[in-house]
């Protein structure tokens, strides 16, 4: 079988430069190995939140002019960054999710512990809160579990808000829905994740005709009079943000759905959308699937081999690796190099083990890890023993020269990588096209 | 300033303590115990937590052998819930003398340890992950033992017999009026509370730390600290103790233990100025690695969870400077007699193993003082916990794998909360098996102030995930149940808890650990965004910084980032 593109990776990079792919009209393969980072991922999109010195950035795209060369935004550029988000967005609405903003500028995520994240595009079920002054027009914040869930902690939540000086003027109460009063029932409803609540409670309250009401109703009753209510997202994968809005209908009030801990059913919604969109445009998807080896010849990749066929290697004229970082596996390393773990291509040298991570987890620090990666040159080609692979491309947290966590900077490298990707790949085409040549 | 009266105050938690302020307890004297930390904090709980036999010993100090296997057998019989009788081989490697077998053996035996020859086949078939090239083994009783366990279950003993903990107390000095020790002062390190207790009598039971509390007193006792390094595997590779059968060195010992095997230790000379910032070094991660798979090959292939390191207290008696008389025996001494100073008595040296009977010679020298003349009873008496097995647990609703777990960890004691609660019976911790009612017993019942002491009663966070998604769990329910003035310190312990996890995984941060680490940075600082909270108002919006503020205010907002 040869395609025209080959996708490796599943995640945010990958989608994107799928979808770029198939929408162009190419015949695109999709490999992906399970669930990727955004079933941990807050299901907002953030470009740039956070500048070297950890101060805030307001505006991201202006900012990226001032990153350090070498990180992948200096080699698209702040209008090629723009386009890919705005291609994004489009693909997102088309999919069914109209990602809101704050125009050019980030607003704060609320996270699950009470803390601001700088993000530039959120999903409508999360309410993105001013960047300078996240509390304005709060005076109570109503902070509700559902049936206990444990990996939703309203009196962290609160604490952590407590923290911002904006807050303190804010009123913040704690209520828990109870499980009987939406139908929930489970051997131990204590134990029951975010996506199982989700799964029972379409099963026993949202299949009734009374469903939403009686959720609207203990909302109500336990949020009272609140400017802003705090939801954990366990309510509904797929149509959540529609669901958002029907009870914020039925109740009045306003409503913010928060990522739990994992699994994150807006990071997971944001993933299902996009492969819906990828199918939709004709894309073949191979899940469950990884890459175990490439046949490269110089400086072209002509096919790889995967584990559950590899009798039957996949040929295609391009390929983009997008297999994310270390916690994704598509990073490995052992106890003196890192390497990538698909094709043993040339990644950023990191030095003795002991100067790859600082001495505090969390404390502001910039662990040398977060910047390690597969090194590529302007076009994002990656080398194999310092030998240029044309026909491949990397996107996202396979890349090394940025820190995604510190620098708020995950979704959009990601986006913006793997559309890049899609881009140099399909304008080979279309020259190829143009002048009525059969590729091969 | 808060003041306290008692009889008898013990410093420090290790298992020393905590046995001192049990066997004080148990006799019927007024006790406190104060811990600058957590119980079992210091060396009690970084070490192999391994029931020696006293084979260890038996060539190279006979003394030392023999007080092993006399305390190995009271440790059977009071303490069942902290010790498994795995029983332990002595191997002899292509690369040892097995000429030493015999000699080791006869040692064995006039120290009255029974040691039985194997066969390299018998050996293999008791513990198939041993080194299969080895030329012959030694069965002896070694066992494994949980020293977190172990202290905490003394401090429990102790409080139902009216002794107190008072952990998070640092001792400042030393009450001393007409040349008589009256008691410490303190400072409690949560609150900058100052507090003095008066006490007849003082027992310097901290360990390593006990040069300084001497010091106190302008009394000299010469420390020589020794760190000694572990690795934690993360499966448990073998089912009995391995030892090498040759003269004690480094990394010649493979303990499995709960889930998982430990291999330790290396040693190496410390200044004391250093022991509170002892770190595991590349260097000792290679030689534990190395030297571990020559017991047990598979160990290569085996994901290294975690590394640590303790301070072993070896003590120079008298006045000698060079460190030659080192003593790895216990040390006790009533400085009343000694140093003309009554009132204060300091146990150091010694071992973990030991530590019971170090316990009883310290309240024997305080009874003695205080004319206390009631009996010993700690070497008979069961430790709470410790009749687990004849208990009967009605817990129909909790599946065996965490009834089991609660079970071994807590004995008879988890009937308390085991219940058909759902809400309890919730499991927090996956990879330990650690409910949500194990949670509150611990904070109730053991003395658990935050997550860091919760790890330590029972053991949450110490699987393979390392806390990833149980330390925000468990903080909630901390903060639940002590009520919302205390959520902020809850938030704050997750901080601290995923820190004092990442000491321990970043010197063997590469493979499955730098994946879980990775994951780990990625769910707190971008997920959740703690970072955020921590560095609150740090991060100055650049805008506050530059163009739009006033030249006046622009010095205040540079004022305030600083």
């Amino acid at each position: 079988m040869k395609y025209n593109s080959i996708i490796i990776g599943g995640g945010l990079a990958g989608l994107t430069s799928a979808i770029r792919c198939a929408e162009a009209g190419l015949k695109t393969a999709l490999i992906s190995a399970g669930d990727s980072a955004l079933t941990f991922a807050s299901g907002s999109i953030d470009v740039l939140g956070f500048r070297q010195n950890n101060a805030l950035v307001d505006y991201p795209f202006e900012a990226i002019s001032q990153l350090p060369d070498g990180h992948p935004y200096r080699k698209l550029g702040a209008d090629q960054v723009r386009q890919s988000l705005n291609f994004f967005t489009g693909q997102m609405a088309q999919a069914g999710i109209e990602m809101s903003c704050h125009g050019q500028q980030n607003h704060s995520r609320l996270t699950a512990l009470g803390a601001m994240r700088p993000a530039w595009l959120s999903q409508p079920g999360a309410k993105p809160l001013s960047l300078a002054e996240p509390a304005a027009g709060l005076r109570r914040v109503a902070i509700i579990n559902i049936a206990g869930c444990r990996d939703f902690q309203p009196a962290l939540l609160a604490a952590g808000l407590k923290k911002h000086t904006d807050f303190a003027g804010v009123e913040l109460t704690i209520g828990d829905i109870r499980a009987d009063t939406i139908s929930l029932t489970a051997r131990n409803v204590y134990e029951l994740r975010s996506l199982e609540i989700a799964r029972l409670l379409k099963r026993d309250l949202f299949s009734r005709p009374e469903g939403l009401t009686t959720l609207a109703s203990a909302i109500n009753k336990a949020a009272g009079n609140a400017d802003l209510v705090v939801l954990p997202s366990v309510l509904a994968v797929e149509n959540g943000n529609q669901l958002i809005h029907q009870l914020e209908a039925h109740t009045g009030l306003r409503l913010c759905e928060l990522a739990t801990l994992p699994p994150s059913l807006p990071g997971m919604r944001m993933a299902s959308a996009l492969r819906q969109r990828y199918r939709q445009l004709g894309g073949l998807l191979l899940e469950g699937d990884e890459v175990v080896s490439g046949n490269f010849d110089n400086d072209r990749l002509l096919s790889i081999t995967t584990r559950l066929n590899p009798s039957m290697p996949l040929t295609a004229d391009h390929f983009v690796l997008a297999t994310g970082s270390f916690f994704s596996r598509g990073l490995d390393s052992n106890p003196s190099s890192l390497t990538d773990k698909t094709f043993n291509l040339d990644v950023v040298t990191a030095g003795q083990r002991q100067h790859w991570s600082n001495q505090h987890f969390l404390n502001g620090s910039q662990h040398p890890f977060c910047y390690f990666g597969i090194e590529t040159n302007d076009h994002f080609n990656p080398y194999q023993e310092g030998q240029v692979i044309g026909n491949l491309y990397c996107a996202g947290a396979v890349l090394g020269g940025f820190n995604p966590v510190a620098e708020a900077s995950a979704g959009g490298v990601a986006i913006s990588t793997g559309w890049l990707a899609a881009k140099q790949i399909t304008a080979q085409y279309s020259d190829v096209r143009g002048n009525h040549v059969e590729s091969h | 300033m808060k003041q306290i009266e008692t009889e008898v105050v013990i410093i420090g938690g290790g298992a020393t303590g905590a046995g001192v302020l049990r066997d004080c307890a148990l006799r019927g004297m007024r006790a406190i115990l104060v811990e600058k930390d957590d119980i079992a904090n210091g060396t009690t709980g970084r070490n192999h937590g391994l029931m020696h036999s006293g084979a260890r010993y038996a060539v190279t100090d006979q003394h030392s052998a023999v007080e092993c296997i006399k305390e190995n057998r009271i440790l059977r019989k009071i303490a069942g819930h902290c010790i498994e009788e795995t029983d332990g081989l002595f191997i002899t490697l292509p690369e040892d003398e097995l000429s030493f077998q015999d000699k080791f053996i006869s040692a064995c035996h006039s120290a009255g340890i029974s040691a039985e020859p194997l066969t390299p086949a018998e050996a293999l078939r008791i513990e198939p992950n041993v080194n299969p090239q080895l030329l012959g083994a030694v069965r002896v009783p070694d066992g494994t033992i949980d020293p977190f366990r172990l202290t905490a279950s003394s401090i429990l003993d102790a409080e139902e017999y009216g002794g107190r903990l008072m952990n998070y107390i640092r001792v400042t000095g030393l009450i001393i009026d007409n040349g008589r020790v009256c008691g410490v002062h303190c400072i409690n390190v949560k609150t900058g509370e100052a507090v003095d207790i008066r006490a007849l009598q003082v027992v310097n039971a901290a360990g390593i730390w006990g040069q300084q509390i001497a010091e106190y007193a302008d009394l000299s006792i010469r420390m020589f600290p020794a760190k000694g390094s572990l690795l934690i595997v993360d499966y448990r590779i073998n089912s009995m103790v391995i030892n090498r059968c040759r003269k004690p060195a480094d990394a010649d010992i493979l303990v499995p233990g709960d889930t998982i095997s430990l291999i330790g230790t290396t040693s190496e000379k410390v200044p004391y100025q250093d022991i509170e910032n002892i770190r595991v070094n590349p260097d000792e991660v290679e030689t534990l690695l190395t030297e571990g798979t020559k017991l047990c090959p598979i160990m290569a292939q085996t994901r290294v969870l975690r590394a640590y390191c303790g301070v072993r207290p070896l003590v120079s008696l008298g006045n000698d400077s060079s460190g030659r008389n080192i003593s790895r025996g216990i040390v006790l001494v009533d400085h009343g007699e000694a140093d003309a100073l009554p009132g204060l008595i300091t146990i150091t040296g010694g071992k973990l193993m030991t530590s019971r009977l170090m316990a009883e010679m310290a309240t024997d020298a305080v009874a003695k003082n205080l004319g206390n003349s009631s009996r010993c009873e700690t070497a008979e008496k069961p430790l709470p916990g410790a009749r687990g097995q004849q208990a009967e647990i009605h817990a129909p609703k909790v599946s065996i794998p965490v009834s089991g777990s609660a079970k071994y960890r807590h004995g008879e004691r988890a009937a308390s909360f085991l219940s058909d609660d759902q809400k309890q019976n919730a499991i927090i911790c996956e990879c330990e098996m650690v409910t949500r009612g194990e949670i509150e017993y611990a904070v109730n019942n053991l003395n658990a102030k935050n997550l860091v002491d919760l790890r330590r009663r029972t053991r949450i966070g110490m699987g393979p995930c390392q806390g990833e998604m149980c330390s925000c769990r468990a903080a909630g329910i901390v903060s639940e149940m002590t009520h919302s003035d205390n959520s902020e310190n809850a938030l704050d312990s997750i901080g601290e808890f995923l820190q004092e996890r990442w000491k321990g995984v970043r010197p063997v941060l590469w493979g499955d650990a730098m994946c879980e680490a990775d994951f780990s940075y990625w769910l707190y600082d971008n997920l959740l965004g703690y970072n955020q909270l921590q560095s609150i108002p740090a991060p100055v919006s650049e805008q506050l910084c530059t163009e739009q503020l006033s030249t006046e205010q622009k010095s205040i907002a540079a004022v305030e980032s600083v």
